[in-house]
């Protein structure tokens, strides 16, 4: 019985229930507001429809070849034929496992070594030289060398993903920490805090906004890596499709390939600013 | 009175000028490409070929290389990566012509409207059922049991003759995994490890050797273009020699110089192939000889406009 009253403490089980759909539903809204705010506005429609007209009427009229520049209206058209006939669903969801694994990797592993760096002296001096080192190499140039090493399965493709995004998400995690400001340390050892406290309740909070900005330029580099390692390796994700439309002269599916990943891109780039906005609200009005 | 105001526009409005001199340059560039490339300075000058390196290319290679006769055309070969490459190198003008995969060509040849593209010949190499294990795998025959092999299609003529060779040669082709893919897409994917072996066409077998793949199982007595997956008239094709924007005077002696090739004695041939594909001459000597063949009626009627044929 005793469980049972734990369990509904108003003696309605439901009411936990429409609250969490309402809270959901509000975090939904609010977060398409924000995504879609500067997307669906009559600004943004008096330079994009224009764009969009004179794209459509520049190849109708053979000012431009068509069979060269696609119209809006024909890569609509092949969009929904790649949806139907070509499994694209099947190659986006190839590319977001790999987008997500090297990711989550790099972030896993970038932000732990930023914290440290940027906390420690003694981890600092050991380990800064070797990244500033590293990171001025181009991750395409990472390629030859990663084929050599894990072949052009997976791992490499994972590996090249992590390359793109760790170096952005540590180094930003790092400098968001060592410029901690030295007020708020101080404040927070007068009330006895202890290292680990001050790293978790002062130093990452502090550095909570350039991680973000960090991740969100991880986004944009992890992204240009998947694409580069699709190209070389496997025969699913959307740089593959990309690469076999070039291969085999469509021009239309190569556009379209182009758009769904600038939607993902932006997808992900728009989910990291609803994170920022509820973790880092303090640096919104900057 | 003019030059007051020439002086005003200049002093007072930069952006004018700037946007004047902008479109002057750039209209000068288009006419300098545009004289570069006139149908008349072809025939002076060595034509450009694009090719990617395989010995598939053997007539290119002969013909490039073959110094007598001043009815001969000189050409400029260039290697690419893929035929995709050398089709868009086509396309802006990079080269005057290229060989382009069958599966490839229809798409390109709509691409351009203006250049037309057309088609010129064709490179041609037996059929054959062929087996190309990946070159970091060390199997027999009977191994392949479980292995991933790449087929063209279920109804393919090649995949019935190879069960059936299987069969008398002790192995389950049922037990064998396969996934079907163009006879085009087999040697990237041989290459991107994608698949352990692949069953393809003559030609892509001696491609996929050339890579350092492993040929397991041959048979050349499979009769092309008895089975829809590769009609007859493309069975034997490998590459169509695409041109662009050339007069027919170029086109005719440039087919001319490469059906000569055939009649090349096959030592040699082998030997320019061997010089330029890095491949030794013992090993091409287990393979038939690409040849050069002129658009028939046949392949004509099928790709209409974009034929080419000396009646043009």
């Amino acid at each position: 019985m005793e469980s049972e009253t734990m369990s509904r403490p108003n003696g309605n089980n439901s009411d936990y229930g429409a609250k969490g759909w309402n809270l959901i539903y509000r975090e939904l809204k609010a977060f398409l507001k924000g995504a879609l705010g500067s997307v669906i506005s009559v600004e943004f429609a008096t330079v994009l429809v224009p764009l969009l007209i004179i794209w459509e009427v520049l190849p109708r009229s053979g000012v431009v070849p068509e069979t060269l520049v696609p119209t809006p209206s024909k890569i609509v058209a092949t969009f929904w034929q790649m949806l139907i006939e070509h499994d694209l669903p099947h190659h986006i969801g190839a590319s977001l496992v790999r987008f997500f694994l090297g990711f989550s990797i790099a972030l896993l592993t970038a932000f732990p070594i930023g914290v440290l760096m940027g906390w420690n002296v003694f981890v600092r001096k050991h380990c800064l030289p070797m990244f500033q080192i590293l990171a001025p190499v181009p991750p395409p140039a990472w390629v030859p060398i990663t084929i050599v090493a894990l072949g052009v399965g997976l791992p490499m493709q994972v590996f090249l993903i992590f390359l793109g995004a760790f170096y952005p998400i540590l180094f930003n995690t790092y400098q968001g920490v060592k410029d901690t400001d030295p007020r708020y340390l101080a404040s927070a050892r007068v009330f006895g805090a202890s290292e680990f406290t001050l790293i978790r309740s002062v130093y990452v909070w502090h550095a909570l906004g350039l991680v973000i900005m960090g991740i969100k330029i991880g986004i944009v580099l992890g992204l240009v890596m998947l694409i580069i390692s699709e190209m070389y390796g496997g025969r699913s994700g959307i740089g593959y499709l990309l690469v076999e439309s070039k291969e085999y002269f469509n021009i239309d599916r190569m556009v379209v390939c182009m758009i769904v990943l600038g939607a993902l891109g932006w997808f992900l780039i728009e989910i990291m600013k609803y994170v920022e906005l509820k973790l880092a609200i303090w640096r919104i009005g900057r | 009175m003019g030059q007051v105001m020439a002086a005003w526009v200049i002093v007072r409005r930069p952006a004018v000028v700037a946007g004047l001199l902008i479109t002057l340059l750039v209209l000068g560039g288009c006419f300098r490409s545009d004289s570069g490339k006139s149908p008349g300075t072809q025939a002076t000058r060595p034509l450009r070929v694009a090719y990617i390196g395989s010995p598939m290319a053997a007539p290119l290679f002969v013909a490039a290389a073959s110094r007598g006769g001043a009815d001969r055309q000189p050409l400029d070969l260039l290697q690419f990566k893929t035929s995709g490459d050398a089709g868009y190198a086509l396309l802006w003008g990079e080269v005057d012509a290229a060989l382009i995969e069958p599966l490839k060509t229809p798409n390109l040849l709509q691409t351009s409207k203006f250049p037309p593209l057309k088609v010129a010949g064709t490179i041609q190499f037996p059929y054959g059922a062929t087996l190309v294990l990946r070159k970091d795998l060390s199997l027999r025959f009977g191994e392949l049991a479980g292995r991933t092999v790449a087929a063209e299609g279920e109804d393919c003529g090649l995949w019935h003759q190879f069960k059936t060779d299987a069969r008398r040669l002790g192995l389950d082709p049922e037990r064998i995994r396969t996934v079907y893919m163009p006879f085009e897409d087999m040697v990237p994917s041989l290459e991107a490890k994608t698949v352990d072996a692949i069953l393809t066409k003559g030609s892509y077998g001696v491609i996929g050797e050339s890579l350092g793949h492993k040929i397991l199982y041959q048979n050349w007595d499979v009769a092309a273009g008895t089975d829809e997956c590769c009609p007859a008239i493309l069975a034997q094709t490998v590459y169509f020699l695409v041109v662009r924007r050339l007069d027919d005077e170029t086109v005719a002696r440039l087919v001319q110089t490469l059906e000569a090739t055939g009649q090349e004695k096959l030592d040699e041939v082998r030997g320019i192939v061997s010089k330029q594909t890095g491949i030794s001459e013992k090993r091409l000597a287990h393979f038939p000889v690409a040849t050069f063949s002129a658009v028939t009626d046949e392949l004509g009627s099928l790709l209409k406009d974009h034929a080419w044929s000396p009646r043009q």
